[in-house]
Formats: structure tokens, sequence, C-alpha cells
């Protein structure tokens, strides 16, 4: 019992990550209806920047977090402007494709930068991990690490939603993924609102990759298999639906920890897959997602 | 009707003629060109089979190396292990690639592209982690070795008579491609691109094309895989990872939606390695930048590039000519 | 049931969340007439096609053609049945020749499977050239004759739409619903195309048009459907609905707003 909630604990913490990730997919989903391949490739970039401010200029956690995700923004802004926003008005296929080679060029951009060693992030947290006594006598250990990334993440999911309901922008950014042909005739600036969801999802996955650098240390290839994650997290909560990918990053990651534990770590990836699968056969707009209605 | 051009024949047969005679310019026994001349047969196999896939049905797969890897491994396994003659070994490939696609295909034929670029995806992983925990059977992380070079009749074949073998196989793909494209079949899968709903209220099982032709793409990957298990003697499941990213520059850059292009592109784009070899370690962020810079000024490709030009050209000179009359 | 009616919906209801787009609509068409369904903006009408060519299930009552229940069947097996269809966003296949895109309409008519074309079977060679005519058929029969290898996205707008009932025609539908064939057209082109629907409906295929040209519509219909806010408020010959009080309220209502 204590290592199932122990486990969970991990779960729920390792979750978190791919729910800020999977937000990432949700909002370009939402609004472009479209996917973004690179999406993990920026969750690695944040990380190595994050490591660089934190290990060569020493600064203190707050400010390598607003450093990483403000650097990561930057740089998605200057390849959104180069790369993608010519083809927004195209077949969303060319984009489609588009992204996947820019996967390739953002591992190429910190290769040449980071190299392409495997780099150990020092912790960022106390390591000392908190003991809370647990039913009969035992004690479950948690370490701060985990409460962080549990509460980062939770502080900006909330923060989030309020931005989506609260300010002009994040209104603007459900009405482009409403109808995009009338928000832009009640003057929505269609481009920028489409930067606006690019520069969001590089910013959650920039934060995402310094709370995992020191976890699993950092290297050039260490995006793609988090963006297959988040994506699958993000299918399984609901394409497009922000709730949704929280509660699907949520449950993959306690299904994988569990999956260590109980059956086998060597097969974790595959259970992803499978339940990836599972998922487009039996709810394929997930969790809590709606059906789309194809308007002819 | 689909009447092919007097030129574009005469092309074909330049092409199959080249392709005859290069091993001797290039020297018979050079074991290292014929091993790039038959790379090219695969490559050009896997491109023709993407190029069905993402340019004519407008469905996206990020893991075909995966099928692939999946046909390689089952040739190795029903070779080797269980003794199939080659032929059937290649056969049994085939089908169970096929069978993986459909399976993938018949997950995400009623989603939009993005989803089956996903499942994929996920699929390349999870395959290339079942190809390495399965030891007994694939060899795990030290790869399968040893694999029979084929035998006819109790005569070893040589790396050239491969290269025509391979040759023969890569001819026929190509042939399988240009009678389904020029046909019902392709003018039903470039309608379900086009506009999958009017394709549906024309008759068309948009569903079921996009299924089937999942499957096809994958049994042509798994052709593929099963030449490269031949040719080398030896697979390993890293050796597939890097094949996606160059397959998938192959297809683009030749050029989607076109019958030449992926041909072009595995040309241009298999020799590209060789020629950069000084840049061998910014080769995939080289892919990456050539997939953009397509994708913005060249949907078409190479080819369609190429074509667009000529096209103007000979426009041109007519027009010049009626101008001077 | 009469031999005589071909199509046939029974208390057709589509309802998105809250909203009847068409609610519990009876409609029968006769073979062989022109049947116009008509209705102000939102009254329901592409729905109710979208209903009828399978596109959407709808939430209740039932579609039978030819005495036969298509209610849950599929797009294309709809097609298959004898029904075809144009769209109102003219969905034409962009990258592909007017000759092609009516052969593709022609695609339930043939029978060889994917194995026939890689094998190229004398019977799939034979189906192709049969296809191949049809294309022609169709494409002077509308009218587009001259632009048989034209590309779809390069026609200009009105003889896309001609371009899309050729399409439709080449499925040999028993009946053809036409999503406001007029749209964008202007005089002379209308006029063709009224030729054309006479020349439709000549040929033994019952036509269903959505249309707001008011004038074309009195003119062409044999028989005429309103719909308004979803559900059915007349139903009669032309001079029947210009005169009902109904229709006139719904449609002068509208042009208060205007």
């Amino acid at each position: 019992m204590t290592i199932f909630v122990q486990a969970l604990i991990g779960g729920i913490s390792q979750g978190a990550i791919y729910a800020l990730i999977a937000l990432g997919y949700s909002v370009i989903y939402s609004t472009l209806k479209m996917g973004h391949f690179a999406q993990g490739d920026f969750y690695m970039l944040g990380a190595f920047i994050g490591l660089t401010l934190s290990t060569k200029l020493g600064l203190p956690a707050v400010l390598v977090f607003v450093g990483a995700s403000l650097l990561t923004s930057l740089v998605m802004l200057g390849l959104e402007r180069i790369a993608y926003r010519p083809m927004y008005n195209r077949p969303m296929n060319a984009l489609l494709i588009a992204t996947m080679g820019m996967q390739y060029v953002v591992q190429q951009i910190a290769k040449l930068i980071w190299g392409s060693d495997i780099k150990r992030f020092p912790p960022m947290f106390d390591n000392q991990a908190i003991h809370i006594p647990f039913i009969g006598g035992e004690t479950i250990a948690i370490t701060p690490q985990n409460l962080w990334v549990i509460g980062i993440c939770a502080a900006l999911m909330v923060c989030l939603m309020l931005f989506m309901k609260k300010t002009k922008t994040g209104i603007a950014m459900s009405a482009v993924s409403m109808n995009r042909k009338a928000a832009s005739l009640m003057g929505v600036k269609i481009t920028t609102i489409i930067t606006a969801t690019y520069v969001i999802a590089a910013c959650l996955a920039a934060v995402a990759g310094v709370l995992m650098g020191p976890v699993y240390s950092v290297s050039f290839s260490m995006g793609g298999s988090m963006g297959t994650k988040a994506m699958t997290a993000a299918v399984m909560g609901g394409f497009g639906s922000l709730p949704g990918a929280m509660l699907g990053g949520i449950l993959l990651g306690v299904a994988e920890t569990l999956c260590s534990l109980y059956v086998s770590t060597a097969y974790k990836d595959v259970v992803t897959f499978l339940i990836l699968l599972a998922v487009l056969f039996w709810r394929p707009q997930g969790i809590l997602g709606q059906a789309k209605i194809t308007k002819v | 009707m689909h009447k092919t051009k007097k030129t574009t024949w005469i092309l074909i047969g330049i092409m199959i003629a080249a392709a005859l005679v290069l091993p001797f310019l290039v020297g018979s026994d050079n074991n290292y060109m014929l091993n790039i001349l038959i790379s090219y047969c695969y490559y050009g196999i896997l491109a023709a089979s993407l190029n069905l896939l993402i340019g004519y049905t407008g469905q996206i797969s990020l893991g075909h190396a995966a099928f692939m890897a999946i046909g390689g491994y089952s040739y190795a396994i029903l070779n080797k292990t269980l003794g199939f003659h080659f032929i059937f070994a290649m056969l049994g490939a085939i089908m169970i690639s096929f069978l993986c696609g459909l399976f993938i295909g018949l997950a995400c034929s009623k989603l939009s592209a993005i989803f089956l670029a996903m499942a994929t995806s996920g699929f390349a992983k999870a395959v290339t982690i079942t190809i390495t925990n399965e030891k007994w059977l694939t060899g795990g992380a030290n790869g399968f070795t040893g694999i029979p070079k084929i035998t006819v009749f109790g005569y070893k074949l040589t790396n050239l008579e491969i290269y025509y073998f391979a040759l023969v196989l890569a001819l026929l793909v190509f042939l399988v491609c240009y009678r389904l494209i020029y046909s019902k079949t392709g003018r039903a899968m470039q309608a379900v691109r086009n506009a999958p709903i009017a394709a549906a209220a024309m008759g068309i099982n948009v569903n079921g094309y996009k299924f089937l032709v999942c499957g096809i793409s994958a049994a042509m990957a798994g052709l593929a895989g099963c030449i490269y298990a031949i040719n080398l003697n030896y697979l390993s499941a890293d050796m597939f990872n890097k094949t996606s990213i160059t397959l998938l520059t192959m297809t683009v850059c030749g050029g989607m939606g076109s019958l030449f292009g992926p041909v072009l592109g595995t040309l241009v784009i298999g020799t590209l390695p060789e020629l950069l070899r000084v840049f061998a370690n910014y080769l995939d962020g080289i892919y990456g930048v050539m997939i953009i810079v397509v994708m913005l000024f060249m949907p078409q490709g190479i080819y369609g590039g190429l074509k667009d030009l000529v096209d103007k050209m000979i426009k041109k000179r007519e027009g010049g000519r009626v101008h001077g009359q | 049931m009469g031999n005589d009616i071909l199509l046939k919906a029974e208390k057709v209801t589509m309802q998105f969340g809250g909203l009847k787009a068409v609610n519990e609509v009876d409609m029968e068409i006769k073979r062989g007439e022109i049947h116009a369904l008509i209705g102000p903006n939102g009254a329901g009408k592409t729905t109710f096609f979208n209903v009828i060519s399978g596109i959407y299930m709808p939430t209740s009552g039932q579609v039978f053609f030819d005495g036969e229940d298509i209610t849950k069947l599929k797009p294309h097996q709809v097609t298959e049945r004898g029904i075809a269809r144009t769209f109102q966003n003219i969905q034409l296949f962009d990258s592909m020749s007017a000759r092609e895109n009516v052969m593709i309409g022609h695609h339930t008519r043939t029978k060889s499977t994917v194995l026939g074309t890689i094998f190229h079977t004398k019977k799939m060679k034979e189906e192709e050239w049969k296809c191949y005519h049809k294309a022609e058929e169709m494409l002077d029969f509308v009218g587009l004759g001259n632009e048989k290898e034209t590309l779809a996205s390069s026609l200009p707008y009105g003889k896309k739409r001609i371009l899309e009932i050729a399409r439709a025609l080449a499925s040999e539908p028993k009946i053809i619903m036409l999503d406001e064939p007029c749209a964008g057209m202007n005089a002379s082109e209308t006029k063709e195309l009224t030729k054309t629907i006479y020349k439709i409906r000549d040929a033994g295929i019952t036509v269903l048009l959505v249309e707001h040209d008011m004038k074309f519509v009195m003119g062409i219909s044999d028989m005429i459907t309103v719909l308004d806010h979803g559900g059915k408020i007349c139903e009669g010959v032309p001079d029947m609905v210009r005169q009902d009080s109904k229709v006139i309220e719904a449609y002068l209502g509208k042009e208060e707003e205007e």
C-alpha cells in the first residue's frame, strides 16, 4: 500500500510534466487544428537554457525559470516567423510536415551550442525527502522536487485557464478556435493570435524542461519521447481541451509509474502507445473532448 | 484512361538502362559502391510507399521506418530462425508488415492526418523497444546477426546479383505504384486528400481507402526491410531510427504527389551523405532545414519545381514562335 | 407506399447540442419531379441534405429511398443506392482535371478492386475506358466539353458549380440533390443552368434543389417545400406556396431586418 501511494505521488508529479507539455499541444490544436511535432524539442531547449542559466550564470531558481521560458519563447518566436507563418493559409499538411522538419532543426541548434553529450543538471531544490506518517506506522517519502513540480504545474495551469477566460488575447484565442473567419471579421488579428499560441506552448514546454532537467539529465535527443508521450496525454484527455490535457497528463503519468511498478519498466513506453491506440479506437475525441461535427 | 507521354517513357527507359549499367561503371566488385546502389533501391521503395500515403492520400506516417524494421526482422526470423526459403520468408515478412499497417490504419482512418502521424511515431517507439527487449527473438541490443545470403538452388548470390535482385523489386514497386496511381484507386486516393466529404458523397469509402493505403504502404516498407536484411546480413533496432527522417526528407524534397518525385528525392538525398561527409554531424539539421525550405517555397518538391520550370520554358518558346509568325 | 415516391423522409430531426436544426420534417419526393426546398437562411436546408446523403446521422426519424431504409447508411453507401449531390461551398478535387473529377463521380459504378488495378486485369481496363467515356459524355451533357483537361481549381466560379453537377451525374443517380446551384451565377449562366436541369429531369433523374433565387425556383419547380427554423411550414405547387401567409411571413420578417 505504501509503495502504491508512493508510486502514485511519483506518477502525479511525472504526469504534471506531461500535462504542461500536453497543454501546449492542446492550445495549438484548438486554435490551429493542427499538431506541432517540435513541441518536445522546445522542452529540450528549455532544459538546456535553464542548465546554462543555473550553472554558468548561477542565477537563483526563480530567474532560471523565467529566463528559460523567455529565451525559449524568443527562439520559438523567431522560428515561427521564418518557417511557419507563411504557411498559415495553405493546406495544413504542409505546416504539419514543416513542424517535423523543425524538430531536427531545433535539435541541431542544441547540438551546435551544447554538444551532443548527456549533461547533468544539478538539483535546484533541496534533496532532503520529507517523511509523512502513513497508516500502519509507515511513512511516505516525498521529495521537495516532486512537490515543486506538482505545485508549479498546478499554478501554471491555473494561470493559463485564467488567461484563456479573462484576458483579451485569451478570449480572442477561443474565438479563433471556434471560427477563424468570423474572428477575423470581428477584428481579431489571426496571425498574432496564432503566434501567441506557439509562444505559450513554448513557454510551458520550457518550464517543464527546467523542472525535469535535474531528474533525467539533459541531452539534445530528450525531446522526442517526451513529445510523443505528451501528445498521447493530450489525445487521451481530449485533443484541444485544456482540462483534458491536464487530466490526460496526470492519468498517463500514473499509468506509467504503475506499469513500471507492477509490469515492466522496459515496456512502459509501449504501454503509452497501447493507451494511445486504445483511445483512438474507442474514444477518439478523448475523455473530456467533444465529438466534432464537420460542417459542409 | 491515362496516357503516358512518350518523353516519360524515354525517361524511364534511360533510368532503367543507367541502373543496369551503373554497377559496371563503378566496378562490379566494388562492394562499397554496390552497397550504395542497393540502398538506393530500398530507399526508393520506402520513399515511393510513403508518397502513396502522404502525397496521394494526405495521410502522414512519421514512423515508416518501423514498418521497414518489422519487415526486416520478420524476414530474418522466418529465414534464419525458422528456416523458411527466402522467397517464403519475404512473402511472410511483407504480409506481416501489411497487417501491422492495416492495424495502425484502422485506429486512425476515422481521424485527421495528425492522429496517424502521432500513432505512427508512437508505434515506431514501441517497435524499437520491443526489438531491444525481446532478446530471444531479435537478438536485442546486440542486433540480429548472421542472416544468410540468399541462395538459389545452392548457388550463393554475389553482391552484384543482389543489386539486380533489389533493382527488379524496386522496379516492380514502381510499376505497382504507377498502376495504382493512374487508376480508379489513385483517383480515389487523391479525392480523399483533396476533399474527403465530397469524396464520400461520390461513393468513395474514405475510411476504407485510408485504411487500405496504410496497409499497402506498410507492405512496401516491409519489402524494403527485407532487402535491407538480405544485403547487410545484420539488423539492429537503432539502424532504423535515423531512417524515418531521411525518408521523410526524400519524399518531401523529391516531390510528394508525383510518381517521379520520390525517385528523384532518393537519388538526391541518398547521395547527399556521401557528398557531405565533412558535415556528417549536421546532416539531421540539414534535412530539417531542407524539409522546411521545400515546404515554404516548393510544396511540390524538386520534381514539381523542375516540371514547372520546364513547362514555363516550353510555353515561353511557343509564345515566342507565335509572336514571330 | 406508392411506387411513384422515390425519396421519403419521416419525422427527421437533427439536433446539435440544444439546437434543432431540422425538426420533425416529413417530406415525399415523387419520381421524375423537380422539387425545391426553400427557406430563409438557417432554416435547416443544407442540414436536411446532409442527413439524406448520410453525412449526418439524424437524431431521430427515418429516410427511405426507393422503399429502402437508408437512415443509417454511410455517405458512400447512400451514393451507391443512387443519390448524388453537389455542395453549397464548392467541394471539387482541386488538383485534378475536370475529366478526372467526373471520373471519380463514376467510382461507385465500377467494380474492379485494388488487386485488379495492380494486376491490370482486362476487366479493369475495360471499366477504365467506360469510365473515361462516361466522363466525356457527362461533360458534354452539361456543356463543359471544352474544359475537359482544365484543372478544377482554375475553372471560373460558375463552371465549378456546373462541374459539380457533371460529377454528381456520373454516379448514374436516380435523384440528384443540388445545393444552391445558382449561387454566384450571372443571369445567362442561370438560364443555361435551367436548361441543364430540365435536361436532367428529361433523362429520368429526379431533382431536389435548395435555392435562394426565387424567380428561378418558382419557374423551375414542380413542387416546393418551405422550411423555417428547422420545421416544415408549407408544401405545394409554386402558385400555392407564393400565396401562403406563413411563407410570406417567414420571408417578409427577414426582409424587414435587411
